[in-house]
């Protein structure tokens, strides 16, 4: 899985990946709910990624110290991206 | 950065000639010019004849040199379009079989290391394109470009300036560390308790005892792949940078080391796993050691042999998948590289077996799989313009991604955060300071709040929060219970004294709620609760046990209501506390209650922030700055404290908690010292660095270093004797 894909889960859903981390050797990515024609909702979700007999599942991530966690990585690398577009 | 190196337009013999030949005809265009103005004021006609045929000649030697530079000009133009497109080519063709590649925006894929050289290729290959039209102008003597073209190649220059730099102090500091290491192996020769032991020699020819041979031999050669050159190097273990292809031989090399054993990552899957082994272990031995059974040579009964066996294997793995970097999860919940999973898979199996347990049925497996996770059943890449929607409205969409984020975590955990974080002038934590910076600055862009320029630094202390970028001008409109719960937190104490910051910040007050004693307790109390859940998670991850005892402590006297008589106690040292806010606020206060507005002068400013605290506090973020790799930034301040103190924060390690505790008390003893005491304290450093560069042992880059520290150095004993002179 990569940044810009689209992922479709087994109950149809589709989310673009936004972004996504490593923590403790666990990949975690950050995604909004798309529609039919591919534009971004307002649902925005946290996911683990595992590996099950060789296919991915990913797994909502709902434990508050982990989000907090996730939420300021993401946030760092947007700041951290942001900075450098301004220096540039 | 082998290749980047050796980028023809940086240097070439070509290049050498061409700048000689200019230099010809410009010596002889001006001769020329001479002469015709000299040819002007001559009658003598056999004197106008010579000098008529040397000006032929000169327009003749003009005329060929032009031709020559211009022929050498397109000769280094072809050269470096060769090698552009075949490192292009080269770029391009190698990404087989990576992991770490990285989608362009023209839609190739190449690997992440070679990003920067392939854009700054890419841009060079257009600047030559252009050449080739017209070129009129020499770039720093080395190749010839359009004119237009120049702020061009002046960026490009300095962005290969930069990733040199970048290059050159990314694993720095380790490789310094690492030389002192070895060092340390080599003076135990001298040493008295090992004088008995054998020593031996050391692949750099120094002597060792023989025991340390292998670990210094090791060392060295991990050195020689730290000192590798390449451009985008990877992090590994966030202790040092590598090319991808040393990454698995660091790894190998590292891990045989003492040294590196604390660097390697655990994961924390597999050590209940290991401790469940080490258990079963445990029990075998009991056994064997109460049924008389026959043992094997491991001292285990012959009955539990094989079941030894295999624990042993798995144990095997589980340690060595420590250096792996794809682990996938094992049914038993272990995370094994890929390359052992088959035969960690097949041990589980035997196990299992050994033990009589029945192995999960697959739908079980499935069944499990569905409650708590959802497949992927596919991926793909969005179309063209979902694309190009993404890209144009990027920040926009994971901006409000995570502002919903920040709600969801609270935003009073987040104020908190800010203020705190803007008073850290006051409140020493370094522990908090990279979450809390990143949540801050989240915050504060959020809420807008700006950041005061770099440039704003009239004096030291101010620079220092500039530099940390933790200085915010905050807008009125923002939240007045921002500044009301700053102003509680300060006198409770959980913030010790009243920085600059907070200051600062209690003029942006307009209007504060009349400040009755209910009103008072009950904001303490509502604040106090509110930072006591955000507290609680912080409390969980913090080393520092004592500064949590002593918040928490605060905190507790705010809101504990359990027993009747500590309450009590509690309610009227609050109710002290808050009839000392009254007289302590009083000389900010206006009479009809309002926060006076007024600007601190720079003399209370200095005199809330102490020199030692600043240099404490940039001892902080030189500790901040080396755990983020950010060693541009750690050099910068690892200077500021020098030049304060004249110690060298490189000589100490900043992961021994020890050393790093003593050489806090040697900073607050320094900002002690009288200036005298500091010149002698620096000419001595000076006497080592110059004895260092006379001896001519050092590398060139450590020559530069040297010379740097040594202009620091002077320079600051001019300025002490300067204020020993005004003593």
């Amino acid at each position: 899985m990569e940044i810009n894909d689209i992922i479709t889960l087994q109950d149809n859903r589709e989310y673009l990946i936004l972004d996504r981390v490593s923590l403790n050797n666990i990949y975690y990515d950050y995604g909004v709910l798309v529609d039919k024609d591919e534009n971004p909702t307002g649902d925005y979700i946290y996911f683990k990624e595992t590996m099950k007999n060789n296919e991915i599942y990913v797994e909502e991530v709902q434990d508050k110290d982990t989000l907090e966690t996730l939420i300021s990585m993401f946030t760092l690398k947007v700041l951290n991206k942001t900075n450098e577009e301004q220096e540039d | 950065m082998d290749q980047l190196f050796n980028i023809p337009f940086l240097n070439t013999l070509e290049s050498d000639k061409i700048k000689l030949l200019s230099k010809d005809l410009k010596a002889y265009k001006s001769e020329l010019k001479k002469l015709k103005t000299q040819i002007e004021q001559v009658v003598d006609e056999e004197k106008r004849a010579s000098i008529l045929k040397d000006i032929e000649e000169y327009e003749n030697n003009i005329k060929n040199l032009e031709a020559k530079i211009r022929s050498l000009i397109e000769e280094v133009a072809v050269r470096i379009e060769a090698h552009v497109d075949k490192r292009l080519d080269e770029i391009l063709n190698n990404n087989n079989e990576s992991k770490f590649l990285v989608g362009l925006s023209d839609g190739k894929t190449i690997l992440r290391k070679d990003v920067s050289e392939y854009e700054l290729l890419i841009k060079l290959k257009e600047v030559l394109e252009r050449a080739k039209d017209s070129y009129d102008i020499c770039f720093k003597n080395l190749m010839f470009i359009n004119k237009k073209d120049k702020e061009e190649m002046n960026n490009l220059y300095l962005k290969y300036e930069k990733i040199k730099d970048n290059y050159e102090g990314l694993n720095g500091i380790l490789v310094f560390k690492l030389e002192e290491y070895l060092r340390s192996l080599e003076s135990k020769f001298v040493e008295a308790e090992y004088q008995a032991e054998v020593k031996e020699k050391t692949l750099r020819d120094t002597l060792v005892l023989k025991s340390d041979v292998k670990e210094y031999n090791l060392i060295c050669e991990i050195i020689k792949l730290l000192r590798d050159k390449d451009l985008g190097m990877i992090e590994v273990w966030e202790v040092a940078f590598l090319k991808e292809e040393n990454i698995l031989k660091f790894k190998t090399l590292a891990s045989s080391t003492e040294y590196f054993k604390k660097y390697i990552p655990v994961i924390p899957q597999n050590e209940k796993i290991i401790e469940e082994i080490k258990s079963r272990l445990k029990e075998m031995f009991i056994k064997a050691k109460n049924s008389g059974e026959k043992l094997n040579e491991n001292g285990i009964g012959l009955s539990d042999e094989k079941e030894y066996e295999l624990l042993n294997k798995r144990y095997q793995i589980l340690e060595k998948s420590r250096y792996s970097s794809d682990l996938e999860e094992m049914t038993d919940g272990a995370l094994i590289g890929n390359e052992y999973k088959e035969e960690y898979d097949s041990i589980i199996k035997s196990i299992n077996s050994l033990r009589k347990i029945d192995e999960p049925k697959y739908e079980d497996t499935l069944v499990k799989i569905d409650e708590k996770l959802k497949k992927v059943t596919s991926i793909r890449k969005p179309k063209k313009e979902t694309l190009e929607f993404i890209n144009n409205n990027k920040t926009k969409i994971i901006g409000v991604g995570l502002a919903i984020g920040v709600t969801l975590i609270g935003i009073p955990a987040l104020a908190s955060s800010l203020i705190y974080l803007n008073c850290l002038a006051g409140f020493k934590d370094s522990e908090f300071v990279p979450i809390c910076n990143t949540i801050n600055e989240f915050l504060a862009s959020i809420c807008g709040a700006k950041r005061v320029p770099m440039d704003y630094a009239p004096n030291f202390p101010v620079m220092y929060q500039n530099a940390k970028g933790v200085m915010y001008t905050i807008d009125t409109s923002i939240n007045t219970v921002l500044q009301e719960i700053l102003f509680c937190l300060a006198k409770l104490g959980i913030i010790t004294g009243l920085g600059y910051t907070s200051v600062h910040l209690i003029k942006g007050v307009r209007d504060v709620p009349k400040k009755e004693k209910t009103s008072v307790l009950t904001k303490l109390k509502d604040i106090a609760s509110s930072l006591k859940s955000s507290l609680k998670s912080r409390k969980e991850n913090s080393k520092d046990d004592e500064l949590f005892k002593e918040i928490e402590e605060n905190v507790n006297l705010a809101i504990s209501d359990s027993d009747k008589t500590n309450r009590e106690k509690i309610e009227q040292k609050i109710e002290d506390r808050a009839s000392n806010i009254e007289e302590e606020i009083s000389p900010y206060l206006e009479d009809d209650g309002k926060i006076k507005v007024e600007i601190p002068t720079d003399e209370e400013i200095m005199k809330e922030i102490s020199d030692e605290n600043v240099v404490l506090a940039v001892l902080d973020n030189y500790h901040d700055a080396l755990m983020n790799n950010e060693t541009e930034l750690a050099m910068k301040y690892r200077n500021v404290i020098l030049k304060y103190t004249g110690l060298d924060v490189l000589e100490i390690n900043p992961y021994d908690n020890i050393f790093w505790k003593d050489f806090i008390l040697k900073i607050k003893h320094s900002m002690t010292l009288k200036p005298d005491i500091l010149i002698e304290r620096f000419e001595a450093k000076a006497m080592v660095l110059q004895k260092k560069l006379d001896d001519g042992t050092l590398t060139v880059k450590e020559v530069r270093q040297a010379n740097l520290d040594l202009d620091l150095i002077n320079n600051r004993i001019e300025e002490l004797r300067g204020m020993k002179r005004e003593m």
